[in-house]
């Protein structure tokens, strides 16, 4: 059957790419940072690249392989044909397939992220779970890659002052549906500049391929008005970081195992193991949700975004938020992962939340008390009463973390485990010698700096 | 001198920055006698405060280096 779903597909794509007078098909792949990576092919390639993928040489791609190992093939799927609304559409149209990376042989190569994923997704359909999920990432947009100059404050856009942002959303989602990506709403976020643009949750593969999408298309709106969008974790200081809180539940069929009717907060036993399985693993999945030295410099207190480990239902501060059940809405039943960012690797960040969560199913983990309070003003010694951990403070104690784990090496495989590891360890060295080489230049400075901190302020 | 041999003549080191040194300092009776509770508390309350801020500041270097590319 899934053969001929696979060969229907291909007819199809074939068919829309003659009806669209497609030229140039995109072959869309992801490296292990959660890079996208692009080669184009023309029509005529088309029928063959379906049947037997297109070679390409991944030794120059970031986690792939070693320079005698780089013939690689890009496998498009089928299923994932859409046309590129900002290129020419009427004549010469350009269209985009993602492909499943192999080995010249043809086994699939490991160090592909979108593998990694699929092997997860496949741990969890043999249990008979779907996992769904409809993540919200957050943004901001800024006059130029330059620097953090917003748009709808101050300076050079003052002529313009809300419009553009709602012009570039508007557009924005039109986009995102012409490309077959639901959107629920998009609104202005907390912070000058930032905003947000929700997804209609979808199968965790479809999620992460949209993800990808989604800030292709973001970023392309915002280049064709002449400004800059960016999925940067913590942009400016004083104000709120952008995040990607992960909504998940996982199905059976077509029915949502998350929810139970008689529990106090409508959550299944396996769901509240789920939640349990996120909470205990998440200091060692960090280093995967939250990847970059500056994702760090979100997850501080006092911006909506986690530093604890605690879940609630309508606490903010909580690294898992159950949202609150409206009669009839079962299937909307789900657990809100909060620490992850918009700059993640959605194929690794969906896998390691899965593998978490399902470590709490299957090893039957005791989900703790909930915590409804302000985890940020409480003090430390409460939270140690009370179990609260925390997350990692940087990437290096994050990445220490994650490399004495089992279950991320398990998750992620060898390849892209050890690679991940080099790379980001390369990273934080990086970071550090050039933060602590005895020139300390701050991004904010000035006033706003002395607004922020000053010691007389602190408790005394 | 090398590392080793700073070792085996039982030479220590000083706490490497901030952090450290109040981590250090919150284990110690000593100091926590020496100061008396109000002080001692206070002043690792509000240099924990100083080194979170410190660390969560966003490096021009960030910048330079992420916002053109995330």
């Amino acid at each position: 059957m899934v053969t001929k779903t696979r060969e229907e597909s291909k007819e199809y794509v074939l068919q829309m790419a003659k009806e669209h007078d497609v030229k140039f098909i995109r072959l869309w792949f992801t490296d292990i940072l959660g890079m996208l990576k692009s080669f184009a092919i023309t029509v005529e390639e088309l029928e063959d690249a379906l049947e037997g993928g297109m070679g390409f040489d991944g030794s120059s791609i970031e986690g792939f392989v070693r320079i005698e190992e780089s013939d690689m093939i890009a496998m498009p799927d089928p299923t994932t044909f859409t046309l590129l609304p900002w290129r020419p559409k009427e004549h010469h149209a350009v269209a985009k397939m993602f492909c499943d990376i192999l080995r010249p042989g043809g086994e699939p190569f490991e160090g592909d992220p979108r593998y990694v994923l699929n092997r997860n997704l496949k741990r969890a359909a043999d249990l008979g779970y779907t996992l769904y999920v409809g993540p919200e990432l957050e943004y901001f947009y800024f006059k130029d890659s330059e620097g953090t100059e917003f748009l709808d404050r101050g300076g050079y856009f003052d002529m313009t002052p809300l419009d553009l942002a709602m012009d570039l959303r508007r557009e924005t989602v039109l986009t995102l549906e012409e490309m077959g990506i639901g959107v629920e709403y998009s609104h202005h976020e907390v912070a000058q500049s930032q905003h947000e643009v929700d997804m209609r949750y979808t199968d965790a593969l479809t999620m992460a391929d949209s993800v990808m999408t989604y800030r292709v298309v973001v970023k392309q709106i915002a280049l064709k008005y002449g400004v800059y969008a960016t999925f940067m974790p913590k942009p400016v200081i004083g104000i709120n970081g952008s995040g990607m809180h992960v909504h998940q539940s996982l199905f059976k069929g077509e029915r949502n195992v998350f929810f139970a009717e008689n529990d106090s907060y409508h959550l299944s036993k396996l769901a509240k193991c789920y939640i349990a399985g996120l909470m205990k693993h998440a200091p060692e999945i960090t280093a995967i949700t939250s990847q970059w030295v500056n994702s760090y410099k979100r997850l501080v207190p006092g911006y909506e975004a986690p530093t604890y480990i605690s879940w609630g239902t309508r606490n903010r501060s909580a690294l898992v938020r159950v949202p609150e059940y409206k009669p009839g809405k079962e299937k909307a039943t789900r657990v809100e992962f909060r620490s992850p960012d918009p700059a993640c690797n959605p194929y690794l960040a969906f896998s390691v939340m899965l593998a978490a969560g399902l470590e709490g199913i299957e090893r039957q983990y005791e989900l703790p008390e909930p915590v409804e309070e302000d985890v940020f003003h409480m003090p430390e010694a409460e939270r140690t009463n009370r179990g609260i951990g925390t997350l990692p403070g940087n990437l290096i104690e994050a990445i220490e973390l994650m490399e004495g784990s089992e279950l991320v090496r398990k998750c992620l495989g060898d390849h892209i485990f050890f690679s991940f590891i080099r790379n980001k360890k390369a990273e934080w060295d990086n970071y550090r010698t050039q933060v602590t080489g005895g020139c300390i230049s701050y991004a904010g400075g000035g006033e706003e700096e002395q607004r922020d901190w000053h010691p007389s302020r602190e408790p005394y | 001198m090398p590392e080793a041999e700073r070792k085996n003549r039982g030479i220590g080191t000083l706490p490497g920055n901030l952090i450290e040194a109040i981590e250090l300092m919150e284990g110690s009776e000593l100091v926590r006698k020496c100061l008396g509770d109000h002080i001692f508390f206070s002043f690792i309350r509000n240099k924990k405060a100083e080194w979170d801020n410190y660390r969560t500041q966003v490096t021009a270097y960030e910048l330079k280096r992420y916002l053109p590319t995330l």
